[in-house]
């Protein structure tokens, strides 16, 4: 029993005097701050999502000049798709803003596209109530289909109303995402929106929309916001070694003491160091048959995702930004997403 | 109930001891005069009632509301043989009740004369005051008292008045029987469950101390991921098995209630705490925790998993470790039925991974031998008790399975420690799980190391 325990020391030894030599303490928080500030600066270039819900009056948002241009060959998509996809409703749009505000032609086309019915009384609504409560119905069938809250939706019923054509842009990609509509929409299409809010004085916000994605790394748009990390790998490649580094600070600080070595951030897609890590936040141990400790294929590192997911949801954590499938794809700025999210939680734990 | 006192009135053995097996049925039951099953098998001399009893743990030294023992009953009806078995089983030979009288005191003023020389030779007090300032000496006859005279001359006995005293006694003496559990059905309404305070929170819930039917209980509050029906008919149906009261190292589940979204665990309430607390938390015990002492705890906890591991069928779902190890006011240790899993538990994580068996952090539950896996857990109670030290206590839990169940982590055996232990901690923790014992088989091992 004691020889054993002894192979355990002499292993803890050697690993205790790496760590003194490389991560100093004081060195392990030089490397964090760093680390943080590089991802709070870019927090600024994320579009404030309060924003979105203040009051109708309060707020107005506008292209600035010479961006509508941009944005042409994506109308131009679109209006085509609904005329085609509408043709036996014998509809013609011409102009998303003018014909899509009202809720009926997203009626007709979500209808066609779920095979689903939405009962509504009437689909002659006049007045401007019923005309909203209409769009409202529609709109929250869609979010529903679509499994996207309302609060997070980049489609508010005041902005369809009132003709906001960057709401319906949002709109109708999402769908076209969602419903994997047989198109191919102009890639990396980004627009500068102001946005004027009415406090006392006016003041004036210039934010970066980004409308679509590119086509290959897929659900870009669909993904419900904009966070950190699509500005830092957007805007501020540089900076992307620094928070790196930190978060793989952070990672060996804590799997060091089960005689993990953490090599690079790329490998961890497995979801098994992920899960280690969680383990040593949480205090817990996850017993070896809950999950592949040697993944070999796709879906069993899917599997190891999944069981990390599970575990970050029990502790209720803020909302992440990714699923189990872009972390068990490899994609790096998932990774580092979930990484964030247990740094942010727990950085101050020894 | 009223059956099962009028079974043992009879002295109906065979009766008795089908109704004893049954899971749900509590020997330590009382009567409206605080009468327990023990006692009255004792005022009516039935031997085999009082064996069966004491084998299954009923209390020895409990009290009717007279503060009568079970050994005053049967000193006051001349059953000798009952008594001498009381007292080879630890019966409090100098109890007294609530007039101060002690068995001899009976003995002697019954004229129980072979009665009363057996309870002198087992070191029953001649000299001790009751209440109104008689020592069984008093209140023999005069041609007995004389024989007793000559007795104590010739052993040198002290026949100085001891006078009474209020309260002499030592917490083993004093164990008023509770009011007993009426556990007649499993489901408990949330509105007869007054709460006092939180006690502890933890992975597995949160834990209150409250009232139930006057008795003070501990009230589990569950923590589960999703709450549904169907979750809630599960935990009635599991919970049913939890309800055990036919075993003296068992904790019963008294009762459960529903109240959606909240799963609720009624239990009775044990002062003390869990072992784990007395061995490493609490410092201000009211009583050593000596080799005897630690002793009793192992012995005590191996009969409640051998008794858990005879059930038919086997239950499988609680874990062995000091903090699901509850102390009585006796010093009973008590496996708390309340931190049994359910089906529906958490699987995923395991918080206590120091007490487990390497290969249950390997693999899963169905896939191992449950009964070998508890045996490990037993050997790990038997060094924390005899070290006072908590197993790994410098790992994390996560840091604890891995160097367990990979780099052979093992609890190193102190040299100061008594040998008879380390050869039994290493019998238990054998590497190979099928060449662990059985409870059974330690059971008379533990018995022997009682000194």
């Amino acid at each position: 029993m004691s020889k054993k325990s002894n192979s355990v020391l002499d292993k803890l030894i050697p690993l205790g005097a790496i760590q003194r030599r490389n991560l100093h303490k004081k060195q392990i928080e030089e490397l964090t701050e760093e680390g943080i500030n590089a991802i709070q600066s870019l927090q600024s270039l994320k579009p404030d999502p309060e924003a979105y819900e203040l009051k109708e009056n309060d707020k107005r948002t506008a292209l600035e000049i010479n961006e509508k241009k941009k944005l042409e060959p994506l109308i131009q998509v679109l209006i085509d798709w609904i005329n085609h996809e509408l043709s036996d409703k014998r509809v013609i749009v011409k102009d998303l803003e003018e014909d899509l505000y009202d809720g009926q032609i997203l009626h007709m086309l979500i209808e066609k596209l779920s095979g689903l019915k939405i009962s509504n009384e009437s689909r002659l609504n006049l007045g401007e109530i019923s005309q909203k409560q209409n769009l409202k119905l529609i709109l929250n069938f869609i979010n529903q289909t679509m499994g996207i809250h309302p609060v997070i939706s980049k489609w508010k019923v005041e902005d369809i109303y009132e003709k906001d054509l960057i709401a319906i842009l949002h709109l109708l990609v999402a769908i076209v995402k969602y419903f994997k509509v047989n198109i191919t929409l102009p890639e990396n299409i980004t627009v500068k929106v102001i946005i004027i809010q009415k406090k006392k004085t006016l003041e004036k916000i210039t934010v970066i929309e980004k409308i679509t994605g590119s086509n290959a790394s897929k659900d870009e748009t669909s993904k419900k916001d904009r966070d950190a990390f699509d500005a830092l790998f957007d805007h501020a490649p540089e900076k992307l070694e620094l928070v790196k580094n930190s978060l793989l600070t952070f990672m060996r600080k804590h799997l060091s003491k089960i005689n993990i070595e953490v090599n690079s951030l790329e490998k961890m897609n497995d979801g098994v160091q992920l899960i280690y890590l969680f383990g040593v936040l949480e205090n817990f141990y996850v017993p070896e048959y809950a999950y592949y400790s040697n993944p070999s294929c796709y879906e069993e590192k899917l599997e190891n995702c999944r069981v990390l997911f599970d575990l970050i949801d029990d502790v209720n954590l803020q909302e992440r930004n990714c699923t189990p499938e872009d972390v068990a794809s490899g994609d790096l700025k998932s990774i580092l997403r979930v990484l964030y999210l247990l740094f942010s939680n727990y950085k101050d734990r020894d | 109930m009223e059956d099962i006192f009028h079974l043992i009135r009879e002295g109906n053995s065979l009766s008795f001891r089908s109704w004893v097996e049954c899971i749900d049925n509590d020997f330590n039951l009382v009567d409206d005069h605080g009468f327990s099953l023990l006692h009255w098998a004792c005022w009516d001399g039935h031997l085999n009632i009082v064996e069966i009893l004491v084998n299954k743990g009923a209390k020895i030294n409990s009290l009717n509301k007279c503060e009568d023992t079970p050994l005053h009953n049967a000193c006051q009806n001349n059953h000798l043989n009952v008594a001498l078995y009381l007292l080879k089983n630890k019966a409090n030979i100098n109890a007294v009740n609530f007039h101060g009288n002690s068995p001899l005191h009976y003995a002697c003023h019954y004229d129980y004369q072979e009665l009363a020389l057996n309870l002198i030779q087992n070191g029953a007090l001649l000299n001790k005051c009751n209440k109104y300032n008689q020592t069984p000496i008093d209140l023999c006859r005069d041609e007995f008292k004389e024989v007793l005279i000559k007795i104590t001359q010739n052993l040198n006995i002290d026949l100085n008045r001891i006078p009474f005293r209020q309260d002499s006694s030592s917490r083993i003496s004093r164990q008023k029987s509770k009011e007993a559990y009426f556990p007649t059905q499993q489901n408990i309404n949330i509105d007869e469950l007054p709460v006092e305070k939180m006690i502890a929170t933890n992975h597995g819930g949160t834990i209150w101390k409250g009232y139930w039917q006057e008795n003070e209980v501990s009230i589990k509050v569950l923590k589960i991921k999703e709450s549904s029906q169907r979750i809630a008919s599960l935990f009635n149906q599991e919970s049913k098995r939890l309800r055990i009261f036919n075993a003296a190292n068992i904790l019963p589940v008294l009762g459960t209630c529903v109240s959606l979204p909240d799963l609720i665990i009624v239990s009775p309430y044990m002062n003390l705490g869990s072992l784990y607390s007395i061995l490493h938390v609490e410092n201000d015990l009211d009583f050593e925790l000596d080799f005897n002492c630690l002793v009793n705890f192992a012995n005590g906890i191996a009969r409640g998993m051998d008794f858990l591991h005879n059930l038919e069928p086997m239950l499988l779902n609680f874990n062995l470790n000091s903090k699901h190890v509850m102390i009585d006011d006796d010093l009973t240790p008590k496996l708390n039925m309340s931190d049994c899993k359910f089906s529906f538990s958490e699987k995923v994580k395991i918080f206590n991974p120091a007490w487990m068996a390497p290969e249950t952090l390997r693999k899963k539950t169905d896939d191992i031998n449950k009964k070998s896996a508890d045996m490990w857990s037993f050997g790990v109670i038997l060094w924390e008790l005899f070290t006072k030290k908590v197993p790994f206590g410098e790992f994390s839990p996560m840091q604890c399975g891995i160097l367990i169940s990979r780099d052979g982590l093992r609890l190193e055996l102190p040299v100061n420690m008594s040998v008879h232990i380390q050869k039994l901690i290493k019998i238990c923790m054998n590497e190979e799980s099928a060449k662990r014992p059985k409870f059974e088989m330690i059971l008379p091992i533990l018995e022997k190391l009682k000194k």
